[in-house]
Formats: C-alpha cells, sequence, structure tokens
C-alpha cells in the first residue's frame, strides 16, 4: 500500500520532515495511551471521571505526575532519545512547563505518535516538536519486551 | 482549571447556569472564593433567533477542529467553543445526545455540568464506546432520545 503523508500547520517541521500516516482516526484512544501501548482508553489527569488514569498516581496536570503514569508499567527517566538496543523509549513533551503529548519510539528508532482524536503517524521527533506540543521534557526508558 | 470566561445574556443568567459554573469549578467537593465580575457588552447579535440546532451545530464544528490534534483533557473541555455548548444549558441535551450517537466525543463532561449527573461506571471511564453508551442509554431513559 502506498505510504501516505501528512504535513500540519500545527507543527511547522512536518514541512521539512512529513508524518507518515500509520492507522485511520479515532477517537477511542489518545497519545498516551498510544505511548502506553493501549489502544481503547484515553488517558488525561483531569477531568476525572472522563479521562483514565492509573491507580496512585495523583491526577495532576504535571510532568511529575506523567512520569509517575508512564513507571507504573516499567519506564525510568533516562539522558537521551537515541535508540539502545534491548530498550524502548517515551519522550514526553510539554509546552508553558504543561504536558501535552507522548510519543514511542519504535524497534528502528523513528517514534510513533496518536495526534488526538486523528491518525497514528510515524515521525522523528523534530517533525513534532516546536509546534502545537512544545518541546520533549522528559525521555523515558524501559527494556522492550521480547515478542513471542 | 482555574479561570473561564462565559458570554451570555441576562436572560440565560440563572440559577441553572450558576450551579454549572459551580460543578465546573469545584474539584475536590471543597469551597473556594471566586472573583466574579460583569462587562456589559454591546447589545447582542441575533443568536436567540438562530435555531438552537445550528448554534450547536456551529459551535460542535469548531470545537472538533480546533481540537482534534489535542490529547490533554483539560484543553479539550475548556475550549470556548465547549464552554459554550455548556451555556446553552438543559435545551441542548437532545442535540448533544443525538451528535453522541451519530459522532462520539468527548462531549460527556459537557453533559456531566449540564445534568450534575454520571451514568458511567469507574470501569468505563476514559473508554470513549462505553461512555457514549451509557450516556445513551441515560438519554433514552430520562426521554431526551427516542429509544
Amino acid at each position: 500500500m502506498k505510504k501516505q503523508y501528512l504535513t500540519l500547520p500545527a507543527f511547522p517541521n512536518s514541512q521539512i520532515e512529513p508524518l507518515e500516516i500509520t492507522s485511520p482516526d479515532t477517537g477511542n484512544y489518545n497519545c498516551i495511551a498510544w505511548a502506553l501501548e493501549e489502544t481503547d482508553s484515553n488517558y488525561w489527569a483531569q477531568p476525572a471521571d472522563i479521562f483514565d488514569w492509573k491507580p496512585d498516581v495523583p491526577r495532576e496536570e504535571t510532568l511529575v505526575s506523567f512520569v509517575q503514569l508512564f513507571q507504573t508499567v516499567g519506564y525510568e527517566i533516562c539522558e537521551k532519545d537515541d535508540l539502545e538496543r534491548g530498550f524502548q523509549k517515551v519522550a514526553l513533551f510539554a509546552k508553558d512547563r504543561l504536558p501535552t503529548h507522548a510519543a514511542r519510539q519504535l524497534p528502528g528508532g523513528e517514534w510513533t505518535s496518536k495526534l488526538g482524536i486523528l491518525e497514528d503517524v510515524r515521525h522523528s521527533l523534530f517533525a513534532i516538536s516546536g509546534g502545537l506540543y512544545g518541546e520533549v521534557a522528559v525521555i523515558l526508558k524501559k527494556k522492550r519486551n521480547k515478542k513471542a | 482549571m482555574n479561570q473561564a470566561t462565559y458570554t451570555i445574556s441576562l436572560d440565560e443568567l440563572n440559577g441553572g447556569w450558576l450551579e454549572r459554573i459551580k460543578r465546573q469549578f469545584r474539584s475536590s467537593g471543597k469551597d473556594a472564593r471566586v472573583r466574579i465580575s460583569l462587562t456589559v457588552l454591546d447589545a447582542p447579535g441575533n443568536e436567540k433567533s438562530t435555531p438552537l440546532s445550528d448554534r450547536f451545530e456551529a459551535m460542535f464544528r469548531q470545537w472538533k477542529s480546533e481540537t482534534a490534534l489535542l490529547s490533554s483533557g483539560t484543553a479539550i473541555v475548556t475550549h470556548p467553543a465547549y464552554q459554550e455548548i455548556i451555556q446553552l444549558g438543559e435545551e441542548v441535551l437532545p442535540f448533544i445526545l443525538i451528535k453522541l450517537r451519530e459522532d462520539p466525543s468527548h462531549l460527556f463532561y459537557a453533559l456531566y455540568l449540564i445534568t450534575g449527573e454520571n451514568p458511567v461506571p469507574k470501569e468505563h471511564v476514559g473508554k470513549l464506546p462505553l461512555m457514549t453508551a451509557d450516556w445513551l442509554a441515560w438519554g433514552e431513559k430520562q426521554g431526551y432520545l427516542p429509544s
């Protein structure tokens, strides 16, 4: 199937490095769920009763809480976003110090994101940096699951 | 969420409107001090002569298109068009529920703020199809939607 690409005014760098569409659009999951490798829920700290969250993690719209969210599934903060053999990474984005987005690293080193209620896309971190989601604020990593 | 701006007519300023505001800002069940100021704007346009269905549809389209890229629940529900939908009050409930049936979206918070009710069980929270089904069942039971 022919690859389809997206450039969006919300992500000025996507004019230089277009985003590759990798799924149909759906509101059934958002960027946080996709970074958590889930496709049946929408995660956010607030409003509670509307958005999913992990037990025992404070429902606060802070990078600290979002880091704790990913720590519940084995991620820890790391320094670099480069590809490390045996590990997968998540990049948390923030704007004005508020969390905005999460992207997950793929085995080949590129990244995947769910764009709100729109499609999943494959991209570089550069492609979605400096726009609507702000900048990468934290990188986390955990050991990549070996496929059975 | 600690700030919001509303533009409404004096006719719409009633107890129901104030209750919706209180639900929106009361995040922990605790009381809080707030500052309220009123500014009389120029005479409004013809909003009230436009059918409610058209007003809602315009607000919904604006909200959906301008929040499509967002995952932030806070950003989604504080969008000005979303807030305008909430301010339409109980009259807009059938239109919200019909829209949910056709095009599921995060209008749940608007339903909660307008009605003060929450028919979604804890295990469905965050799951769009399940929350949609919960609210549609509620809407049918309350008579806002034909079965």
